[in-house]
């Protein structure tokens, strides 16, 4: 398999909203570990779009419901708040 | 001059998010991700959660030398002759990769393991090399380099 077969043809767009939903779920962090706590959450467009304990049950849910899921930031939200030393 | 101009984005509190598809062409492997822009890591390390999303076998991987931080140690695993895509534009900026390191914690406690695997993967200065520039808008970024 070559690399371009691995490309598929929305790439950048896939990344963009990805990077995008990523964001969107670090600005909201704080009010996730609220309500959501110790649960792996998905975001969407500013969105909640699914929450679970286990993360191979949401990623089940999210692929039944829309199909391809690699645009959407999956995260766990660990109830304790914990700082990213870079 | 630089050579390459990719795209990231900004967080309310700092973190730059730099979107890309991680292509390990050997493994038929090509998954989309973000990284973590970090100044002060000498390498791009692959997050354990990044890792595991992709189906990465940790035993096709050779073992590096454990990773010191401030967090503690965890165990290291490289990854050779991978590609990262970047996007600039409307197009993708492939960059081939030598090699990777993909992190692996060792932790027993459930909660805590859960955490780390959240941590999000790290652009790092391999890629970067010495002479870059970083501009941001408070929303866009732009990475030259």
């Amino acid at each position: 398999m070559t690399t371009r077969e691995l490309f598929r043809p929305n790439t950048v767009q896939i990344l963009r909203t990805l990077a995008k939903n990523r964001v969107e779920l670090i600005d909201s962090i704080n009010d996730l570990r609220k309500k959501y706590p110790d649960e792996y959450v998905a975001f969407h467009e500013n969105e909640v779009v699914g929450h679970a304990k286990d993360e191979s049950a949401l990623r089940s849910s999210l692929a039944k419901k829309y199909g391809t899921i690699e645009h959407i930031a999956i995260q766990f939200i660990s109830s304790k708040e914990l700082q990213l030393i870079l | 001059m630089f050579l390459l101009k990719i795209e990231g984005y900004i967080a309310k509190n700092g973190e730059i998010v730099v979107p890309a598809l991680l292509i390990i062409q050997e493994m038929g492997i090509a998954k989309e991700m973000t990284l973590e822009l970090d100044t002060g890591a000498a390498s791009t390390i692959i997050s354990e959660g990044d890792a595991d999303a992709m189906g990465l076998d940790y035993s096709q991987l050779e073992k590096g030398t454990p990773a010191l931080g401030i967090g503690g140690v965890a165990d290291v695993h490289i990854l050779k002759n991978a590609r990262l895509a970047f996007v600039s534009g409307e197009w993708l900026i492939v960059k081939i990769m030598d090699r990777l390191e993909v992190i692996k914690h060792n932790v027993e406690d459930p909660i805590i393991k859960k955490a780390l695997k959240s941590l999000p993967s790290l652009l790092g200065r391999d890629v970067l090399g010495t002479k870059f520039t970083i501009t941001s808008d408070g929303k866009n970024v732009t990475i030259e380099f």
